[in-house]
């Protein structure tokens, strides 16, 4: 081999990919964990700060760009306010009775969830939606494993990886996601998993097992730390998978991931 | 010494304005790659050897950040940086009248150089049985990638300036090959 491709320069290269795919491939995960939480620990009052700012900026941008929409808005409010009004009377007794189910159904009530709220300090720069970081961690008893939501219990993800002062939070959407759960008007169970930011889908459900477009799904408690009842979403299209030994459902999540600024991680189950 | 701190907090708030702030304020929800910007600037000013502590620490911050296992963006920028030395040398230097356009395409070339090495380097590892090295990077024929290619040439001029400017500044100047 000619002797000019062995310049320093190459030299350099080569050694340097040698190291990386040394470390890459033979370094246990958590060997760099103290540096990444001292790192994320000297950037936390930055990251606050930053990302406070920019969604603000973003809701800002938002609201100039839908300042048109505003008025046609108010007046369907209004008429959805009437009609609402007259719907909580009947909610009334519904909740009654979500009440005696759930204790039928040995749920933990919602506000009897031992939550500790968050603000969201970062997000995958990506676009894909894969994970957040939160400014609780080690500190104010966060786990590995456990289900964070939004305020109404809908799940928005699993903590992943706990720091002192932060955590990084795996959202359902994804790719590294897997939420067992079921159909809440059929009990039709399946997995949910994310569609690299794309959505959710519920997979590996039965063909014996009936969605109906418009079913709610929520989590069902199996395997894991996750509790039964939170909710997920709603199914958008059903459809067989590539195999056609299960069913397939696009789930449609109720919020929207990249604009999450609170959440809250349920410490028990 | 001072240049080595200016460096270190060049990319200390550029890693922190890419996990924070463009990642939010963006409609597409992803923002320019600044890190793969600075590697950009740095190589095209100094060459590939004389980066190469930039561009390692960038990996590495970057690696940090966004929770991949630590040598995969540091081999992935390394990569990138010696692909750029390669044509800035050859084209940068020859072609002065069209650099704007040498330039644009350097950038272009680096985005699918950089996303080319982190899915290979990713389904590599997969192969492996290694799937701890990250979050699935951005698939190599998605609209996210030619977004995020948009993105980098929009804002290379401005982290040129901005970079040109605090370099200037300081009193140990970083030495010009190219410009």
């Amino acid at each position: 081999m000619p002797q000019k491709y062995f310049t320093s320069k190459t030299v350099k290269l080569v050694i340097a990919i040698v190291i990386c795919a040394g470390l890459i491939f033979f370094n246990p995960k958590g060997f760099f964990n103290p540096a990444r939480g001292f790192f994320l620990r000297i950037s936390l009052p930055f990251q606050k700060v930053f990302y406070g700012s920019s969604q603000r900026f973003s809701e800002t941008v938002s609201f100039l760009a839908s300042i048109s929409e505003i008025k046609k808005d108010n007046a369907d409010l209004s008429r959805e306010n009437n009609l609402l009004s007259a719907q909580i009377a009947g909610l009334r007794q519904v909740e009654n009775e979500n009440k005696i189910l759930r204790e039928q159904l040995d749920l933990l009530p919602r506000d009897k969830f031992l939550l500790a709220g968050g603000f969201v300090i970062g997000q995958d720069p990506q676009g894909s939606e894969s994970w957040i970081i939160l400014d609780k961690g080690e500190r104010d008893g966060i786990l590995p494993g456990m289900a964070v939501i939004v305020a109404n219990g809908i799940l928005v993800g699993k903590v992943d990886e706990v720091y002192a002062t932060s955590s990084k939070i795996n959202l359902l959407s994804g790719s590294n996601s897997l939420i067992n759960v079921t159909d809440l008007e059929t009990g039709a169970k399946g997995i949910v998993r994310g569609e690299y930011g794309l959505g959710l889908v519920m997979d590996m459900v039965t063909q014996s097992d009936v969605l109906n477009i418009g079913d709610t799904i929520i989590t069902s408690g199996l395997g894991g730390n996750i509790s039964r009842g939170l909710l997920v979403g709603k199914v958008k299209e059903v459809k067989a998978s590539e195999d056609r030994l299960f069913q397939k459902a696009v789930v449609v999540p109720r919020i929207k991931y990249s604009k999450l600024d609170v959440v809250f991680v349920i410490k028990n189950k | 010494m001072s240049q080595k701190i200016t460096i270190f907090l060049i990319i200390f708030f550029s890693a922190i304005l890419q996990l924070a702030v463009f990642s939010n304020i963006f409609f597409w929800g992803l923002g320019p790659n600044i890190l793969l910007l600075l590697i950009i600037f740095w190589v095209i000013q100094e060459g590939f050897e004389g980066a190469f502590f930039q561009n390692s620490l960038t990996g590495f911050a970057l690696d940090l950040i966004t929770f991949s296992v630590v040598g995969t963006n540091v081999a992935t920028f390394l990569l990138v940086a010696f692909l750029i030395s390669f044509i800035s040398k050859r084209f940068l230097v020859v072609a002065r009248n069209w650099r704007i356009f040498i330039l644009t395409i350097t950038i272009i070339f680096a985005t699918l150089a950089n996303n080319l090495c982190l899915n290979g380097i990713f389904y590599v590892a997969s192969y492996f049985g290694k799937t701890a090295v990250g979050n699935l990077p951005v698939p190599f024929f998605s609209s996210l990638l030619a977004k995020e290619i948009f993105l980098n040439v929009l804002f290379f001029p401005l982290i040129y300036f901005f970079l040109k400017k605090i370099t200037h500044s300081n009193p140990v100047q970083i030495r010009k090959q190219i410009f």
